[in-house]
């Protein structure tokens, strides 16, 4: 005899109908009550110092009088806006870094339009990254400054470290693969997996750019049920809660904000970094130059996310084993990759361990005649 | 009710909650009749019963369209009215506040039809299988997983079916081509032949449809000649041969993703009746969507992450990008006729400014950058590039 699954009667049914029914009716309410403008994002007072064609150089105003003297540059992936590190009041990664006194830059990659089908990594890293931190240099007065890259962006820092070392004083990668077949079995990276079996040159030779959409779509079936329904059934938790639900746009903006890729960036990241791995074996080349991370000789700080289904913590923690130099220091947080950026746990404690780290590795960079912080 | 009566403002809380409530009462007293015991359409998993005619609520005819009321599906009269109060709800709101508030809505809808779903396959294991569980599951899975994936011989006949390949090809180039194909749209008889792999009855085909193009805009604009023509009628059956190919890994990639899906509601068959017999059945339409999430999320990464899937989906990837290219090839030549730009001299036109932009770049570097800026203690460069005008972009 088949027990029955469910306790559920028809009046409970009835009753638990109404009441989702009610907290359904309350919230898509409170939802429409929201401003466009009580979505907006990127909060932090900030300032243009500096583009090239899409890409734009910032600078956050400080909000403590005594700054650390050597600036810090966040580079961001090309794939998602940079804005989630200053998503709102609270859950800022900038905010937090700000109150401590890190004179915070951000690189914006802009939103590449057709004719930047044929920029390369070669634009992107001893291009705009170059002159990013070349810019930073100018105003701070520092031979070396301080360089944060996250997820993709993390990956390309670790080649410009490898390119320009005298250039980065501190190198933090944040959630960052290096070895893309690091992981395997049932914890793989889904995207590891899936680019393997990708033809890139079709894609790209098809599309040119790369659709922000196309990206999205393999990042919600990391787990489709829990990011396509669940997350959405969750708002009738919110009870109204105007704030809970701004916070929930937010995310929800931020998420699918997605620039397209452009096309031969994407293609030789896809093929020489996701399918070869060359990274790892020192085969990458950009603009010419080989990448050999043996050349990161300035201390690092790898941050990842024991929970992270897009870069599983084998990828990113495999840079250990790579770099040159003998100040490595790693730090995780019990979270998913997302949780990284938001999560007030992470986001109470993530800030610190940035700047105690670099605290500790403050000895006075090579002063220049026109040095000090702006 | 009219559409601008619909979306004439955001109605208060209790207008909204009383339509969503009518709403649901409809698809409860459709649903508790469909999963009933002595409802035979139940037992025999023909759908449900007719959801009513909004009895919940006397006025809800009045303010929202009930027209099909009398459809035997309880979910799209629920699913209708609900929306119907939604777009009344969030009329002028941002877009993205739509959007969510319809994911919502999708996402309670969810709970329900897995409750149905869960209830219509118990009903259909203890009718048929004189209770025995395992026995039961296994014939229910099984019918699962015929109704989701179908029979593999269908979906391999349905892809050979050249000549219903070929009627779908010409309508997806009449999006892209527009009027160009309207020419193709006449295939006479012989795609039969063509269809089992002649192309030089293709080739005919598209002799035949091009003396339609020369009789009319061809003589305006003065017609190619002969051989551009065949050329043309290669392309346009190349453009085929890749249609069929990725209509062939479409399928491909369908079914795998119909396994995976029926292997998800196993499973959460499965969970429910461990915890049936563990004497903790789910007790809330909200447990029930919980469990779902996590038995199917399971489920369905897994398949995700198998490299089998993953050749799957990269093959469909694949022969969707080369038709693509394909059809691209075939409205470049379109365009060249008309003096119009195709996509491939946009994107050479575009590599030629990368190229100078580059360059540009190269020289402002070059310029900017004092040559003792590496050295130790020396004095910093200029900024490279220039000063930007500031404000964020959109």
């Amino acid at each position: 005899m088949i027990p029955p699954f469910t306790t559920i009667t028809p009046d409970g049914l009835a009753r638990e109908l109404a009441e989702l029914g009610r907290q359904g009716a309350a919230a898509v309410e409170a939802l429409s009550r929201i401003d466009a403008d009580a979505i907006e994002v990127g909060f932090s007072p900030k300032e243009a110092v500096w583009s090239s064609e899409r890409v734009t150089l910032y600078r956050y105003t400080p909000v403590v009088a005594s700054l650390r003297p050597v600036p810090l540059l966040i580079s961001y992936a090309l794939v998602n806006r940079p804005y989630m590190v200053d998503l709102q009041p609270g859950r800022s990664l900038v905010e937090s870094l700000l109150a401590l006194g890190v004179d915070v830059y951000l690189v914006d990659w802009g939103y590449p339009t057709r004719a930047d089908r044929w920029l390369t990594l070669d634009d992107y890293i001893n291009g705009y990254l170059n002159d990013c931190v070349d810019v930073i240099r100018a105003r701070s007065g520092q031979a070396a400054i301080d360089l944060l890259g996250i997820c993709q962006g993390g990956t390309f820092s670790m080649c410009y470290a490898a390119l320009e070392p005298h250039k980065v004083r501190n190198l933090i990668t944040m959630v960052a693969p290096v070895d893309f077949h690091a992981d395997a079995g049932p914890d793989c990276g889904l995207l590891n997996v899936w680019a393997r079996h990708m033809d890139i040159d079709a894609m790209v030779d098809a599309l040119g750019n790369i659709p922000g959409d196309f990206m999205n779509f393999g990042f919600v079936l990391l787990k489709p049920l829990q990011l396509n329904v669940a997350k959405y059934a969750s708002l009738v938790d919110a009870g109204g809660d105007e704030r809970a639900l701004v916070n929930f746009l937010r995310m929800e903006k931020w998420i699918f904000d997605s620039p397209d890729q452009a096309g031969e960036a994407y293609r030789q990241f896809l093929k020489d970094f996701y399918q070869a791995n060359k990274l790892i074996k020192g085969e990458v080349e950009i603009g010419g130059r080989r990448v050999d991370l043996a050349n990161v000789t300035m201390p690092v700080l790898n941050v990842y996310a024991e929970l992270d289904h897009l870069v599983p913590p084998a990828c990113s923690r495999a840079l250990a084993h790579h770099v040159g130099t003998a100040d490595y220091t790693e730090r995780s947080f019990p979270v998913g990759h997302i949780g990284m950026y938001v999560s007030g746990k992470v986001q109470k404690t993530l800030p610190a361990t940035l700047v105690d780290w670099l605290d500790a590795r403050s000895t006075p960079s090579t002063p220049t005649p026109t040095g000090g912080a702006s | 009710m009219s559409q601008d009566q619909a979306t004439a403002g955001a109605p208060p809380a209790a207008d909204l909650f009383a339509a969503w409530q009518a709403a649901q009462a409809e698809w409860l007293r459709a649903w508790t009749d469909w999963a009933s015991p002595s409802s035979a359409a139940s037992a025999a998993g023909q759908g449900a019963a007719p959801p009513g005619d909004g009895a919940g609520d006397p006025d809800v005819g009045s303010r929202y369209d009930t027209s099909d009321a009398t459809s035997p599906d309880p979910f799209a009269m629920w699913q209708r009215l609900a929306r119907q109060a939604l777009e009344r709800a969030t009329a002028g709101a941002d877009p993205l506040v739509r959007d969510v508030s319809h994911r919502l809505l999708d996402a309670q809808q969810m709970s329900l039809r897995v409750a149905g779903v869960m209830a219509h396959a118990w009903r259909s294991m203890a009718a048929g299988q004189g209770g025995d569980p395992a026995s039961a599951f296994t014939a229910w899975a099984e019918q699962l997983r015929q109704s989701a994936v179908g029979a593999p011989e269908q979906a391999a006949a349905a892809a050979d079916d050249m000549a219903a390949q070929w009627r779908a090809y010409l309508e997806a180039l009449q999006r892209t081509v527009g009027p160009w194909a309207e020419a193709f749209t006449s295939a006479p008889d012989r795609v039969g032949r063509a269809a089992a792999g002649d192309r030089t009855q293709l080739g005919e085909i598209m002799r035949l449809n091009w003396d339609a193009w020369e009789r009319s805009v061809g003589r305006i604009v003065e017609s190619p000649s002969l051989g551009f023509t065949r050329e043309l009628d290669e392309k346009v059956i190349d453009g085929f041969e890749t249609w069929v190919a990725y209509r062939r890994a479409v399928g491909e990639y369908q079914m795998v993703l119909g396994q995976a899906w029926a292997d998800a509601a196993e499973a959460m068959a499965h969970a429910l009746l461990e915890r049936a017999e563990a004497g903790k059945p789910v007790g809330s339409l909200r447990d029930l969507g919980t469990l779902w999430t996590e038995v199917a999320d399971g489920v369905l990464e897994a398949a995700f992450r198998s490299e089998g899937y993953a050749q799957v989906q990269g093959r469909m990837v694949t022969a969707a990008m080369r038709y693509r290219m394909a059809e691209r090839t075939l409205v470049g030549t379109f365009l060249k006729m008309t003096d119009i730009p195709s996509r491939t001299e946009l994107d050479e036109a575009f590599q030629e400014i990368y190229a100078l932009r580059r360059e540009l770049r190269a020289l402002r570097r070059e310029l900017g950058v004092r040559r003792d800026f590496e050295r130790p203690g020396s004095a910093v460069a200029p900024a490279p590039g220039r000063p930007a005008e500031g404000g964020e972009r959109p």
